[in-house]
């Protein structure tokens, strides 16, 4: 009778264990990887309603108009927030004015919310002029700090993201329900900017 | 929206008068035309459901604290009265069935008494 042969259980485990145990720094903290800033400009974008929202809405207004109007949107808005946060950084800090970004959540949520019409010369319109407001705000802000331009970097990534995935997801909806529940939340981006355009006028 | 205007009108402080009495309106017949099963064509019901909305969204807008964020107030505002509009389009799908109209029935009649305790409220 052949001898049975020694499983090889016991070395991978071992070889495993080895391999868990081995404590290479964890570098939890992205500064010392040097993807701190691009982190934080992305995250800035993430965590920030009034960059946020009207990306969102740009998106889904182009996607609902098709493919071309989503690519248009998804190159010339970054490249806009890019070239407009550059000539921030070295301009004197700026506090957004709410009227203005009332008017953003405004247009842009009441543009998607009626479904409009849109021609592709406008909404490449719209997308730059966004780009540039927004990414000059966002370069005045972060002037101040030496790694502003890379984490300027990072945002703008973020927005990219955004807007492929925005507008992706809604070029390719053909149910009538889908793109009705893509102009209701139009039609929520609008509302808040009323509220918003409420909330300035009695603090003016 | 409309309730977002109203709440506009109320932020920007342009007075309502009525707003307790509307609220409570509101709630008396919209709760009694779910209880009666009313159907009317989709602009009367769109007309009515605006008119007080302005009243509900002007209450929201005069009772809201000093200080808070104009953004994320407005976004919660909308949110919370979008995903209630939604919340009570799901529970009228239950329509489909015989329990579900007398459920709908029996919901309609609890607003509407709810709408008549507030109207007593105001009023007294």
């Amino acid at each position: 009778m052949k001898p049975a042969k020694p499983s090889n259980i016991p070395l991978y485990a071992f070889v495993a264990f080895a391999l868990l145990m081995y404590a290479a720094p964890a570098e939890a903290h992205l500064n010392t990887t040097g993807m701190g800033p691009i982190y934080d400009g992305l995250m800035h974008f993430l965590m920030s309603p009034e960059d946020f929202v009207p990306v969102l809405a740009l998106a889904l207004l182009a996607g609902l108009r098709g493919a071309a109007y989503g690519r248009r949107a998804l190159f010339v808005l970054p490249v806009a927030w890019l070239l407009g946060g550059l000539a921030g950084l070295s301009a004197a800090a700026a506090n957004p004015h709410p009227f203005i970004a009332a008017g953003w959540f405004l247009l842009l949520g009441g543009l998607l919310a009626a479904d409009a019409k849109l021609s592709l010369r406008v909404t490449t319109a719209l997308a730059a002029l966004l780009g540039l407001y927004h990414g000059y705000l966002n370069g005045t802000g972060m002037g101040l700090f030496e790694t502003a331009a890379v984490a300027l970097l990072g945002l703008v990534f973020a927005v990219f993201v955004l807007v492929a995935l925005a507008a992706a997801f809604v070029v390719r909806l053909r149910a009538e329900w889908a793109r009705i529940a893509v102009r209701v939340a139009g039609s929520w981006i609008a509302a808040s900017g009323l509220l918003m355009l409420g909330w300035a006028v009695r603090t003016r | 929206m409309v309730m977002a205007v109203g709440g506009m009108l109320g932020l920007m402080g342009v007075p309502l008068p009525g707003v307790e009495y509307g609220i409570a309106l509101s709630a008396i017949l919209l709760g009694a035309a779910v209880m009666f099963e009313v159907k009317p064509p989709l602009g009367i019901a769109a007309a009515l459901v605006g008119f007080f909305a302005i009243f509900h969204g002007h209450a929201h807008g005069t009772e809201l604290p000093a200080g808070q964020s104009a953004l994320l107030y407005s976004m919660g505002f909308v949110i919370a009265t979008g995903c209630l509009h939604a919340l009570g389009i799901a529970i009228g799908t239950v329509h489909r069935w015989p329990w579900g109209q007398r459920f709908l029935r029996v919901a309609g009649a609890l607003v509407s008494m709810g709408g008549l305790f507030f109207m007593w409220r105001a009023v007294a």
